[in-house]
């Protein structure tokens, strides 16, 4: 278990939880993650924005809110 | 034949192609408005299609139903108080998963769905077989496959519409199981909400005990203010406490995922998943852009390209306008008398509609360079790419456009341009800041005091100052406002980034047209009236024994203008401007230059007795400035710097005040903002001067 920021680009990830407030959790929840979803990251160069894809779509998540999602590898 | 009428919510994901299959709808039949107040817009339109006359409301773009974003709570509030006849949600085929869970909130909603199914040859292209009937079957609502962008599907969308209307296609929307233990809880909740008969013939049972056990602030203040409130409540948190015991996670995530468990049983049925490319061409473009070497480069590129677009194409239309605008005034001295009705019509109203309208091709090209990299997908990586170093600020990615197209450009057009922000707050930050950019009506100004009191060699030097200076400013402005007026969770940073379209001719015309009428409907009134009032206070009151006692008719412009209710104010004003080097005279020329900035060049013409001057060729004013030896370098400085920071021109805080949403909270602290800055920096920067033995 780590931190999506420490995740290379294009490993496959299954998503665990994420320390946020409320409205973090519902904004990643409308975008299709929810505990147990799988994602892949699409680039992440270790101190900016990670780009990811959830259910087919590709989700830009600010490096803020990627540093609080704790995600395992597949 | 009878006209029947009937209103359908149009809804959707952003980027599913909502708006092109509104556009198919409605053709041009459409108008923009705002949802009474929030910035929130609203698009109308209307369909004709056998004997019904379809009222079309295109309600914004979200992902859920929630009630965490304005767009999200407009949205609801539409589809829940006004209860249109239907809702059609647009879905990406292409992204069917993620698309679905909005429309299984709408099938709570309890009103008649049609699921348009966009994009469907893109969806067919990644390998993706749907059977349209079984999807129809599970999910209990009628589907229509579309091609937005090609115009396919929109015949039988409107068919569909119309059978289901007449429940000749009966459907019956599925429920989704969320499972015993959440189904008890709901058993117990429904028992309690159903004791108010108002509360559930106003709003959908099912929906309404959902949502509470998901905790959604609105529902619970609806149920709050219920005969049933303390029950409901009270058995809710048992409810919620229980749940939260049982799955060791709150039930708001439990129950969006037993949604999303739904989605993906219906899909694995209703899907025939064949290869699927792993690699298309938007990941290809992706590495490029999104490269964090090229990416900022890249974005530089595009933002000087919509600037270089916006002013290269719009300044022949513009000088056009100025032109007819120009001969009109002739036109009208000629026809009118001379006298008061004459300057009114010539300086007020004429002038006023030519401001107004001076600034519509600048906002139309604009909003078409704009339109393009949006619809092209580039916009939301723009943001990406920029995320970084704005959000040091207190700043978004996208709020770097605005403040482009600000500096030598023009305010109105930037603040307009931060309708490509989503989120208020940074909309706010983004639009007060704009206008402390050095635009292109400010440049006449820093070019007559620069060349009057400084070196030629210094001049660019100056000039390069006064640039870093409005940048620094307006960060720091950010930086304060964020930390200190718009405080509280910084808006996450999460964000779709759509596949690369082309975007079509037809699409990139509507959005221009429709954002830039929105700019004439509901700031032109406001400029025009401001602008009549600032010609009335200097023309008021009227001294007409002035000629009389043989003055020059410069002189008696000076006259005027100093016993003009303006010119006592500029004089009323002189103690406040005192302590930053200025007198009165330069009092008048600032408030004149609310007006328009360049009009500070011109008043300054006025006092100092030279008639009419042009602001892009003053040698004349410059020379009787540099004679006068009440100037100096330093206070030539804190006049600039007060120039830079004041109140934006009427035209700029007129948008200002329509874009911020009409509210006199947000006008007044922007005056308020911008005066105490203005004055504060330039008090530092005179009386510090003065301290280190510069100026006298």
């Amino acid at each position: 278990m780590h931190k999506l920021t420490q995740a290379r680009t294009g490993l496959n990830l299954i998503f665990i939880s994420v320390e946020g407030g409320r409205g973090a959790v519902q904004r990643l929840t409308d975008m299709g993650l929810i505990p147990g979803e799988r994602l892949k990251v699409l680039h992440n160069s270790g101190d900016g924005p990670v780009t990811v894809l959830i259910k087919g779509a590709k989700v830009a998540l600010g490096h803020g809110l990627a540093a609080k999602i704790i995600v395992e590898e597949e | 034949m009878r006209n029947k009428k009937i209103t359908i919510a149009l809804a959707g994901n952003p980027n599913s192609g909502k708006s092109t299959i509104f556009n198919n709808l409605t053709g041009a039949h459409q108008h923009v408005g705002n949802y009474p107040g929030v910035t929130v817009e609203k698009k109308e339109g209307k369909a004709s299609f056998k004997d019904y006359e379809i009222n079309v409301v295109d309600l914004p773009g979200t992902y859920s139903l929630s009630a965490y974003s304005e767009d999200e709570i407009v949205a609801r509030d539409f589809i829940i108080k006004e209860k249109p006849d239907l809702i059609v949600h647009i879905v990406d085929s292409s992204n069917l998963e993620r698309n679905l869970y909005l429309a299984t909130q709408f099938m709570e909603l309890e009103i008649p769905l049609v699921l348009a199914m966009n994009m469907s040859d893109i969806a067919e292209k990644k390998g993706q077989d749907m059977d349209y009937t079984k999807l129809s079957e599970l999910l209990g609502v009628a589907i229509v496959p579309t091609i937005g962008n090609k115009n396919i599907g929109t015949k039988e969308l409107l068919e569909t519409i119309t059978k289901v209307y007449e429940g000749k296609i009966k459907t019956k929307t599925a429920h989704i199981s969320y499972g015993p233990e959440i189904r008890e809880e709901m058993d117990k909740l429904e028992k309690i909400v159903k004791k108010d008969k108002a509360l559930v013939d106003q709003y959908p049972w099912r929906w309404l005990i959902v949502k509470m056990l998901e905790n959604d602030s609105s529902v619970l203040d609806i149920v709050g203010k219920s005969s049933i409130a303390q029950e409901a409540i009270s058995q809710n948190e048992k409810s919620r406490h229980h749940l939260h015991l049982h799955f060791g996670d709150i039930p708001e995530t439990i129950i969006a995922g037993r949604r999303y468990g739904f989605i993906s049983d219906v899909c694995t049925e209703a899907l025939k998943p064949s290869i699927k490319k792993r690699h298309d061409l938007s990941d290809r473009i992706d590495k490029v852009i999104l490269n964090r070497i090229l990416g900022i480069p890249i974005f530089v590129l595009v933002m000087y390209a919509i600037f270089k677009f916006t002013f290269t194409f719009s300044e022949p239309v513009v000088g056009w306008l100025e032109k007819f605008f120009e001969w009109l005034s002739e036109i009208a001295a000629t026809y009118i008398p001379e006298g008061l009705f004459q300057s009114f019509v010539v300086d007020g109203l004429i002038g006023g509609v030519g401001g107004v309208l001076g600034f519509f091709p600048l906002v139309l090209f604009m909003f078409f360079a704009i339109a393009f990299f949006e619809d092209s997908g580039y916009m939301a990586r723009a943001a990406f790419v920029m995320d970084k170093l704005m959000s040091k600020f207190g700043l978004h990615g996208k709020s770097f456009l605005p403040m482009m197209i600000s500096t030598n450009g023009c305010a109105v057009p930037g603040i307009m341009a931060t309708r490509t922000l989503e989120n208020k707050k940074d909309r706010l930050i983004t639009m007060m800041v704009t206008p402390f950019m050095i635009c292109g009506a400010k440049l006449p100004i820093f070019a007559l005091f620069i060349g009057a009191f400084f070196p030629a060699k210094y001049g660019a030097n100056i000039m390069f100052l006064m640039y870093v200076l409005s940048v620094v400013i307006a960060f720091a402005s950010a930086w304060l406002l964020k930390k200190f007026v718009f405080k509280g969770e910084t808006a996450h940073f999460v964000m779709e980034l759509p596949p690369y379209r082309i975007p079509t001719l037809k699409g990139l015309l509507l959005k221009m047209w429709e954002r830039g009428w929105m700019y004439i409907r509901k700031a032109g009134t406001i400029i025009l009236l401001l602008s009549i009032i600032i010609w009335a206070g200097f023309t008021f009151p009227q001294n007409t024994s002035l000629e009389e006692k043989g003055m020059s008719e410069e002189e008696t412009a000076a006259v005027q203008l100093e016993q003009s209710y303006a010119g006592k104010a500029g004089k009323i004003i002189e103690p406040l401007v005192r302590p930053i080097g200025l007198d009165g005279r330069s009092g008048i020329a600032l408030i004149a230059g609310i007006a328009a900035k360049e009009v500070v060049v011109s008043t300054l013409g006025t006092i100092y007795s030279l008639g009419e001057v042009d602001p892009e060729e003053p040698e004349s004013l410059r020379e009787k400035m540099q004679a006068d030896h009440s100037w100096n370098p330093l206070k030539a400085v804190a006049f600039l710097i007060f120039c830079l920071i004041y109140l934006p021109c009427i035209a700029a805080t007129a948008v200002f005040y329509r874009e911020s949403g009409s509210q006199i909270k947000w006008l007044l602290f922007l005056i308020f903002w911008t005066t105490v800055l203005a004055w504060g920096s330039s008090f530092i920067v005179y009386q510090g001067g003065r301290l280190l033995g510069f100026g006298g």
